[in-house]
């Protein structure tokens, strides 16, 4: 049995999806405000460990002092990008500390101020946030993140380096959890070229 | 009627591109007059230089489809990765270089030359939605502002450096209610009222600027670039952007009628 289908369905179609062709083609054009603030997704104890990988807790063998973590960018919050829009992402120095403080690394373990005062004796480090910006590059999406970190121990002169951290993958859905997680896997990457440095810190303390 | 309808969706999207694409617009002798006192605005959204790539194309050559799109992302990607891993050195290098300064003082230098801008103040936004721009559209007491938005980059070759630039002269809401106060005054003629449309550029173009590795250096380009905390790349940007400047100063004082910009 053939049913008809009554006037206007054909109408009705084509304007839905006429909606969806112009509200596609608005948002490829880039003509619409697009305000993203972007959220951490950095669970504790996953900082620096593999995708994947189980992470295994244990006691540290060597605990570092966090004395201090700060955001002295320009625009502290908001994230720098070659796309146009404006991007925020919530507490970047509270997300640099689940960072640093969730490193799991053959025994080392940062310690912040919150969490009490480390006796004198023992490594720390200053961490400063320079940059997080997202790169887009046609079809893909590159985060970055640098960070400075002093090194100190005991009776010696302060050591001072820079870490990059870098994520680059196609930029899907251009989506907030898709970028978001694109800047805890550039975090991630900079703790991971930072770790043999800590380690040099323990064995020389 | 599904044929007007999709009419209607392929017109309402053409519109819309159409709305969106550059169209350069030359500063007419008329357009001049009506600059007035402007607000300079430099736009240098870019955080650091990145590494341009050659975006594959095979969806275009193909006549498009799913399979070739996701083809072109996927080398895309690949070729982004690659860049970014290139260009470290080249951020590295340029770690503690104050590009928005360099501009800024290269604008300055060029706008005293600018004897007929009556510029008020030099600012830099480093937002990426110019936020300073809507600001002082908006807000601002200026007669127009002029915006400058520049990137710079490494070809994808990392055998040159590019400086672009895209400038615009815009009137603000202020400078458009004191030119229209004007013009409904006896002597405004018709054309001045109809070209008096809110927020059109009064002059629009597009500049680069190139400069190539040093050719008295030898070792790989890389190297040439990076090494003495790169020197060379310091110096190729310093080039760049005062040739860059020079070009958006030279045409917009119509010094370049000869010499189009690219």
């Amino acid at each position: 049995m053939i049913r008809s289908r009554p006037q206007g369905t054909v109408m009705s179609s084509a304007g839905n999806r006429g909606v969806l062709v112009v509200a596609a083609a608005l948002a490829l054009s880039g003509c619409i405000d697009n305000r993203m603030t972007l959220h951490s997704q950095m669970a504790a104890g996953a900082a620096a460990a593999p995708a994947g990988s189980k992470v295994v807790l244990r006691e540290p063998s060597c605990e570092i002092q966090l004395i201090g973590i700060a955001d002295h960018r320009p625009n502290a919050g908001e994230i720098p990008n070659t796309h146009g829009h404006y991007m925020h992402f919530d507490d970047m120095t509270g997300w640099l500390q689940v960072g640093l403080t969730s490193l799991v690394a053959d025994g080392i373990a940062i310690r912040p101020k919150s969490s009490g005062e480390l006796p004198r004796d023992k490594p720390r480090i200053d961490v400063e946030l320079l940059k997080a910006y997202m790169q887009f590059i046609e079809t893909s999406k590159s985060a970055n993140v640098v960070v400075k970190v002093t090194f100190e121990r005991p009776n010696e002169d302060p050591v001072v380096r820079l870490y990059r951290g870098r994520d680059t993958g196609v930029n899907w859905l251009h989506a907030t959890a898709e970028l978001s997680a694109a800047f805890d896997a550039a975090l991630r990457d900079a703790l991971q070229r930072m770790t043999p440095d800590l380690k040099g810190l323990c064995k020389s303390s | 009627m599904k044929t007007s309808a999709l009419g209607w969706v392929a017109a309402t999207i053409v519109l819309i591109l159409s709305g969106c694409a550059a169209q350069k617009v030359a500063l007419m002798p008329e357009s001049r007059a009506k600059v007035g006192a402007a607000v300079v605005i430099l736009e240098v959204p870019q955080e650091e230089i990145f590494a341009e790539i050659n975006p594959s194309n095979s969806a275009a050559a193909m006549g498009g489809g799913l399979l070739f799109a996701l083809i072109d992302t996927a080398v895309n990607n690949s070729r982004a990765k690659d860049a970014e891993l290139k260009v470290e050195p080249y951020r590295n290098a340029l770690h503690d270089f104050d590009f928005q300064a360099l501009l800024r003082r290269e604008v300055e230098r060029a706008v005293a030359d600018l004897t007929w801008l009556d510029t008020v103040t030099v600012e830099v936004d480093r937002s990426p939605e110019g936020k300073l721009r809507q600001d002082r559209l908006a807000n601002g007491t200026s007669d127009s502002i002029f915006v400058l938005r520049v990137g710079y980059s490494m070809t994808p070759d990392f055998g040159s450096l590019h400086v672009t630039g895209d400038a615009k002269i815009l009137p603000t809401k202020a400078g458009e209610a004191r030119r229209q106060k004007d013009a409904a005054k006896p002597k405004a003629t018709a054309a001045t009222a109809a070209s008096e449309k809110p927020s059109q550029p009064l002059y629009w173009q597009t500049f680069t600027a190139t400069q190539s590795t040093p050719a008295d250096s030898p070792g790989p380009a890389g190297e040439v670039w990076t090494r003495n905390n790169g020197a060379a790349l310091r110096a190729a940007l310093e080039a760049a952007t005062r040739n860059l400047v020079d070009q958006v100063a030279e045409d917009v004082d119509g010094r370049r009628a000869a010499n189009k910009p690219k």
